[in-house]
């Protein structure tokens, strides 16, 4: 039985009733998939503990006990469970959903309650000035034109954490002589909402997809990039689950989606990273732009244009491709789990002797970068693919000055 | 003497516990205790089905060394508590069930490639390495273990050994007991046993095999080395169509008195093969496919193909050339997740394995498949481990019979039926699911009034305080009698 989410119907933990009933009685096919089960090793804290404590909870058999509650957020939501499940179950979605239950019952961990708090006062995830939000991105922004039908929605994790990638976007938007805008204006972007649905507080995600489809709507455009698969995610399918579509003219592409329509314009634009010898590059598939979106081939399409360069694969890959340890709100309420987990990807990405540990993904980058430093070593040069494309483009067609 | 039990100060055992090996690597949670009280035991899926809350421990811990294991296991003794070894607990038969309570020692954090010898081609590990963990760390290297069972997600290396397991590619790669050299165990006391790790021995009976299928009774693995093999340069995969399960099984023997070894060879009755069959064709009645794989060097593939390719053919069966052994393959897990048919309401399943000489197979095939049938579930059955002198039986059973209670009273019946059947005609009750809990009780009647006596008497003198996995195995489920001259 396969689950789709509807899109006209918001579900309930109740319509998933015969999925999570039957994850809960596996054989454990995914289990050796889940990055939290890797690191704790613990029955409870995999996709069929959780399927499990799920139908506990629906059977009135156990209450959603702090233990209960623990083993939920534990969940990265990364998706790995459904490529190794053949029915495809959506047991992610369905661990949203009782997150959702959980908010209701006021038991949330802490650490998403900071999230919510910071989103309502300050519509982004960090608590930053809501007005500062494109301050780090002024050289950006002076390449931008007013009436483009081309909006960068930048996201939270690039706004105040890692601007470099929106200046690499501009940067590679402006080569191709891309016409864009941001949604900078007063009533502009504020956070996707995707770190709450996933964290199961919905009713703040929905008053943010409200205000990002105003904006969208209003700025008239037809085309939506992002340069974030989290934010991408949201725009394109959570909202629609929402009840809060954007315009149908408005289309939403990943950045890569995107520049994978211009391949035959932006290779001539590119050099070799290095001038005497071949750039491996490992590239590490984010779990919403990979699983959640399908995007695999179009990153690995936009790296091999770079003259030079050799795409290497970490043993999982794509599909099957390991989290980096940074999604499901995790880094908020387990954040020694997620470190584990990163660090897991980390070992495997250096195994693979490779110069370039690449994503498409801020909080990938965020979270390779955090926990190597903590490290105390740079082994591994992490970039976000935005990054590695603005580094190869020849000087000349370079506009960001 | 007195015996393991569930009366003692669970608060007071945590906190030594939690000293030894931190806190995350204990827990008395509910929902944890919960979700280990299931392996994959049907019955035991049929019944959470329903939520029947059951065979809990009072605790969980997950060691991360030797000494702690060691540790535990002298707590435990000296405490009376029972211990309940688990892994994967990828297991079909009741056997990592807490059914007495006590404390589930998860070995999964133990998990280490401990040495990799290419010299001697063998590796080194710990018990809580999963099958595909293990399989991934070959495979990078260019080797395989050649162990493939259908738990292979879910179990792990010392579930394997514990269980007396085998792989689907058990013709060419041998069983579980066929590849481990060498085993260290902690004993009931919290000694440690190791065997060294050579490739046979004559220094007089080989111990590592007494804790081989001894299901966590006698010890608690710890660490193993096992055999492994080069990646095989080719594979190929063939598929026969035969008029009938006489000339199968003719066919089989033919290939094994020619010395051949093919890595899969699994043999269908009429009614699975209709269901393998699927898309490729719709076959004659009481007609029953034989799917093979060769995967060895090319020329041995080559070799193998060719003469089992004259074999079959000699013995009037149609060449259906490599899709429905391929598609298998590609699709072999398919049937272990749950579905609504085999987990809806009122529903039954489960897979009786059994095995026996070429003289009582066939013969055995048919009593077992009368008795089940005659219950009112439906069977289909294959044959998938030969050997020169006979094979195995997996016989999957499915039906409905409504209200839960009727349900449980239909599967004991199935099985009971069932292994009376196999027992009457000479045949092993289990030929790589294990006993459990399932058949404990059929433990006397497999190896005789002597023979079980003699696994109680070793039972005993091991596990005086009846620690390690009470109940498994028919073993310690009462106070086992003082030897004399005992430890």
């Amino acid at each position: 039985m396969t689950t789709p989410k509807s899109p006209s119907a918001p579900s309930t933990l109740d319509d998933y009733a015969n999925v999570s009933r039957l994850c809960s009685l596996c054989s454990r096919m995914c289990r050796h998939s889940c990055p939290t089960h890797l690191i704790t090793r613990s029955d409870a804290c995999s996709p069929i503990g959780r399927a499990l404590i799920i139908e506990l909870y629906r059977g009135k058999k156990s209450a959603l006990t702090e233990a209960a509650v623990e083993r939920l957020y534990q969940c990265n939501l990364c998706g790995a469970c459904k490529s190794w499940c053949k029915p495809r179950h959506e047991l992610p979605h369905i661990i949203e959903l009782a997150r959702e239950r959980v908010v209701e019952e006021h038991r949330a961990p802490m650490g998403t309650l900071d999230i919510d708090k910071n989103v309502l006062h300050s519509s982004n995830v960090y608590g930053e000035p809501h007005n500062q939000r494109f301050t780090n991105l002024h050289k950006a922004l002076q390449h931008t034109t007013p009436n483009a039908k081309i909006a960068y929605y930048v996201g939270c994790t690039t706004a105040y954490r890692h601007p470099e990638i929106a200046l690499a976007t501009q940067q590679a938007l402006s080569a191709l002589g891309l016409e864009f805008r941001f949604l900078s204006e007063e009533e502009g972007e504020v956070c996707c909402g995707s770190p709450l649905i996933r964290a199961g507080f919905t009713q703040t995600a929905k008053q943010l997809a409200q205000q990002n489809v105003q904006a969208i709507t209003k700025s008239n455009v037809t085309t939506v990039i992002t340069t974030c698969p989290g934010c991408a995610r949201a725009l394109r399918e959570d909202y629609p689950t929402l009840g809060i579509p954007l315009p149908k003219k408005v289309r939403v592409f990943h950045i890569t989606e995107f520049l994978s329509r211009y391949q035959k314009k932006l290779a001539p634009l590119l050099n070799p990273l290095s001038p005497s010898e071949t750039t491996s590059i490992t590239y590490h598939d984010p779990c919403h732009l990979g699983r959640e979106l399908g995007v695999y081939k179009q990153p690995r399409h936009l790296l091999q244009l770079v003259p030079g360069s050799q795409l290497v694969e970490f043993p999982h890959n794509q599909e099957y491709a390991d989290c980096c340890g940074g999604g499901g709100a995790l880094p908020k309420t387990f954040p020694t789990l997620a470190e584990e987990i990163t660090k897991r990807r980390l070992a495997d990405a250096q195994a693979t002797s490779t110069h370039h540990l690449v994503s498409a993904c801020p909080n990938c980058k965020r979270h390779f970068t955090e926990t190597q430093s903590a490290k105390g070593s740079k082994v591994l040069e992490i970039l976000d693919i935005m990054e590695l494309l603005a580094q190869s483009l020849k000087p000349k067609s370079r506009k960001d000055k | 003497m007195s015996k393991a039990s569930t009366a003692f100060n669970v608060n007071r055992v945590k906190r030594q516990l939690e000293v030894w090996l931190g806190k995350d690597n204990v827990s008395a949670a509910e929902v944890d205790k919960i979700c280990y009280s299931r392996d994959a035991w049907p019955l035991r899926l049929i019944r959470l089905g329903r939520l029947v809350l059951e065979y809990q421990p009072d605790l969980i811990v997950w060691p991360q060394t030797v000494e702690q294991v060691q540790k535990i296991v002298r707590l435990a003794n000296q405490e009376r508590i029972p211990l309940i070894p688990v892994s994967g607990a990828g297991g079909v038969a009741g056997g990592t069930l807490a059914v007495t309570g006590g404390i589930a020692v998860d070995l999964k954090k133990m998990n280490r490639v401990l040495e990799f010898d290419e010299h001697s081609l063998t590796v080194t590990v710990e018990p809580g390495i999963l099958g595909q963990e293990l399989e991934e760390y070959l495979e990078i290297r260019g080797y395989t273990s050649g162990h493939f069972p259908s738990s292979i997600f879910s179990s792990a290396l010392g579930g394997f050994a514990a269980t007396r397991s085998a792989g689907v590619l058990s013709s060419k790669y041998g069983k579980i007991e066929d590849m481990i050299t060498g085993l260290e165990v902690v004993l009931p006391t919290g000694d440690l046993l190791r065997t060294k790790a050579v490739p046979r021995s004559s220094m007089g009976p080989d111990l590592k095999q007494l804790f081989i299928g001894s299901e966590g009774t006698y010890g608690i693995i710890t660490e193993l080395t096992l055999r492994v093999m080069p990646l095989p340069q080719a594979t190929k995969f063939a598929s026969f169509l035969f008029p009938d399960l006489t000339s199968g099984i003719s066919a089989v023997k033919q290939i094994f008195r020619h010395d051949l070894k093919p890595a899969l060879i699994r043999l269908y009755d009429e009614n699975e093969t209709r269901f393998v069959l699927g898309r490729f064709k719709s076959p004659p009645e009481g007609a029953c496919v034989l799917n093979l794989m060769y995967s060895a060097t090319k020329p041995l593939v080559q070799l193998e193909n060719r003469m089992i390719t004259k074999i079959c053919k000699n013995t009037g069966s149609e060449d259906l050339g490599p899709g429905p052994s391929k598609h298998w393959w590609e699709n072999r897990f398919d049937l272990y997740y749950p579905s609504s048919l085999n987990m809806g309401p009122g529903m039954l399943y489960d897979v009786l394995d059994v095995a026996a000489s070429f003289a009582n197979l066939e013969k055995m095939y048919w009593a077992m498949r009368e008795a089940i049938e005659a219950t009112g579930v439906s069977t289909m059955s294959h044959f998938s481990h030969f050997y020169p002198d006979g094979g195995n039986i997996y016989v999957i059973f499915i039906g409905h019979a409504g209200e839960p209670e009727a349900v449980e009273t239909k599967y004991n019946e199935v099985w009971q039926v069932g292994l009376e059947a196999a027992n009457q005609a000479g045949g092993t009750l289990s030929h790589q699911h294990g006993v459990g809990l399932l058949k404990a009780d059929w433990m006397p009647i497999e190896h005789g009034a002597s023979g079980f006596a003699l696994l109680q008497a070793i039972k005993s003198y091991l596990d005086p305080n009846n620690i390690l996995n009470p109940g498994k195995l028919g073993l310690g489920t009462a106070p086992v009698k003082q030897q004399k001259g005992g430890r």
